[in-house]
């Protein structure tokens, strides 16, 4: 046996072996490896976190002296820009009640409302082209469980980021919408826009680009039209702005493809807002009506925050047309 | 070697395997040129195994591997078609460029510090060459996808690059490893003992 070890060729043929069968263990729905990270994020997130606020403290120690006289030339400005802005909240106040009446006597739906957001810092990032995941610091201990299903990520204007691939204790990992991987069933910002289907594309991740495929035949995209979620497929609820179009291919009628800008700008994320449905929610029957709603969100350390509703108009959902969401999940 | 030299072993690497972890996902605009973000964590493992060897290379390879994996690992399709953040290709990919890197350059050349340089951009070569070759493998035959980045890109924007800011990186990683490494004097006694020939002697400074 000990001849056998001696081998050192053999030692690291079944080494590879084991790590391979290690490799396609884990790639295995629901396998117990997936939880084998958890005692690495026991150690190494406290330790990560360290780095991250050193790292994050000595950033705003160079910004304040570098920054100084700007900072106080805006500190000038932004007191006059506040005088203006007190009158103006005083004005939205007043706006705001009125709405409540009218909510109430209509019986609008909020954007979302079926949904618990959590707020999370982004801790790591990409560190080549292939090991391209995005960890953020909220897991299992606030709620978030991806053995339960996967969760849809936002920026801070509710623009689509990505999805909750992995959780552990005090991370989830997150697959950001420019990964090849990622796919997710969108419809064009229009009264019966069409259906179409956005994924990544290895050849257009480098340009901050995406690909948008099965658009129907008969469908002309224009640059500038805007793609939010389709809510099919259930993972996704419809109405979160994705990108807009930055050029149309109908070199081949029978593959129409277009490229579209998406208007989260992953490298420059530092927060993200995951999307969590309550329980009794069908996130198919989810429909982003009212652009000027706001959500509670909590943020990481738990308290409540007041964020912004997304901009857009999501229309109703008409269309003919359906694609289904990331592979697998449509089903 | 006894107790202390074990225990600043052990201490050091622990030190410097997580920071350049945690430096290189956390803060990768700050390790940027070029539009390329230094492999912190790939001309680590490679100094280690070169400088080192084939033990230190292989720990070193595997610890760093398994951080890879948990912080940023990478995603496949898996069996139910969605994507699935597997475990495990960094280590196997790290184990085998910590003993690749304790092997080049064994016998034919004095191991210089100098020449650890030349070792990174082999390395780094090697390492993202067999990267996008797979990459474009795994795509075509996964998920039939045909098109994969250009050879232009690959070497220009991709390789040429990443080689010379992972170069630029290793020079002060090498001074670290020599001067406040995990050995005394930046040697590994072990290592220079078995290589005691006059014209195969490692890590002559």
């Amino acid at each position: 046996m000990r001849r056998l070890f001696d081998n050192k060729l053999l030692v690291l043929a079944l080494a590879t072996l084991l790590l391979i069968a290690f490799i396609v263990l884990s790639a295995i729905p629901g396998s117990p490896l997936s939880g084998a990270t958890k005692p690495i994020s026991i150690i190494v997130d406290p330790i990560q976190s360290v780095f991250q606020k050193i790292g994050t403290k000595i950033s705003d120690f160079y910004s304040a002296i570098a920054e100084g006289m700007e900072i106080r030339k805006e500190n000038e400005e932004l007191r006059a820009e506040i005088a203006e802005l007190e009158y103006e909240v005083q004005q939205g106040e007043e706006a705001r009640i009125r709405w409540e009446e009218l909510k109430s006597a209509f019986s609008i739906q909020d954007s979302f409302e079926n949904y618990h957001i959590h707020g999370a810092s982004v801790l790591t990032r990409e560190a080549d082209e292939w090991f391209s995941v995005i960890r953020v610091n909220v897991g299992t201990d606030s709620g978030i469980d991806s053995s339960t299903g996967s969760y849809a990520v936002v920026d801070a204007r509710m623009n689509l980021v990505g999805r909750v691939m992995t959780t552990d204790k005090d991370s989830s990992k997150i697959l950001p919408l420019l990964h090849e991987g990622f796919t997710v069933s969108a419809k064009v910002n229009e009264v019966n826009g069409a259906t179409v289907l956005v994924s990544g594309d290895i050849t257009l991740k480098s340009e901050g680009l995406c690909v948008v495929t099965r658009i129907p035949s008969n469908i002309i995209l224009k640059p500038g039209q805007e793609l939010v979620t389709s809510g099919e497929g259930g993972l996704f609820p419809a109405g979160i702005p994705i990108g807009v179009i930055e050029s149309f291919d109908d070199s081949d009628p029978n593959d129409l493809k277009a490229t579209l800008r998406p208007y989260a700008v992953i490298s420059d994320i530092k927060d993200v807002f995951i999307m969590v449905p309550n329980e009794d929610t069908d996130p198919t029957q989810e429909s982003a009506k009212d652009p000027t709603s706001s959500e509670m969100v909590e943020d990481p350390s738990g308290t409540s925050l007041e964020t912004a509703a997304p901009e857009t108009t999501p229309s109703s959902e008409t269309s003919a047309d359906t694609a289904p969401e990331t592979p697998g999940e449509a089903a | 070697m006894n107790k202390k030299e074990r225990a600043r072993q052990i201490i050091l690497y622990a030190v410097y395997i997580t920071s350049v972890c945690c430096l290189q996902v956390t803060f990768p605009h700050v390790f940027g040129f070029f539009g390329r973000t230094c492999d912190l964590m790939l001309v680590f493992v490679v100094l280690s195994g070169y400088l080192f060897g084939t033990i230190d290379g292989i720990v070193v390879g595997l610890l760093v591997g398994m951080l890879r994996d948990y912080f940023s690992g990478p995603v496949i399709t898996g069996m139910n078609n969605a994507p699935v953040a597997v475990l495990g290709i960094g280590l196997l990919a790290f184990l085998y460029v910590g003993i690749l890197s304790s092997i080049l350059f064994r016998t034919r050349f004095r191991r210089k510090y100098t020449l650890g340089l030349v070792q990174v951009a082999m390395v780094s070569a090697m390492y993202y060459s067999l990267g996008h070759i797979l990459s474009w493998l795994y795509l075509k035959m996964s998920r039939n996808i045909a098109s994969y980045h250009s050879i232009r890109y690959i070497l220009l924007s991709s390789i040429f690059p990443q080689i010379l800011v992972n170069v630029i990186a290793a020079i002060p990683i090498l001074l670290l490893l020599r001067f406040v490494g995990p050995y005394k004097k930046g040697i590994k006694s072990g290592l220079v003992d078995g290589y005691s020939v006059e014209d195969r002697r490692w890590q002559k400074i």
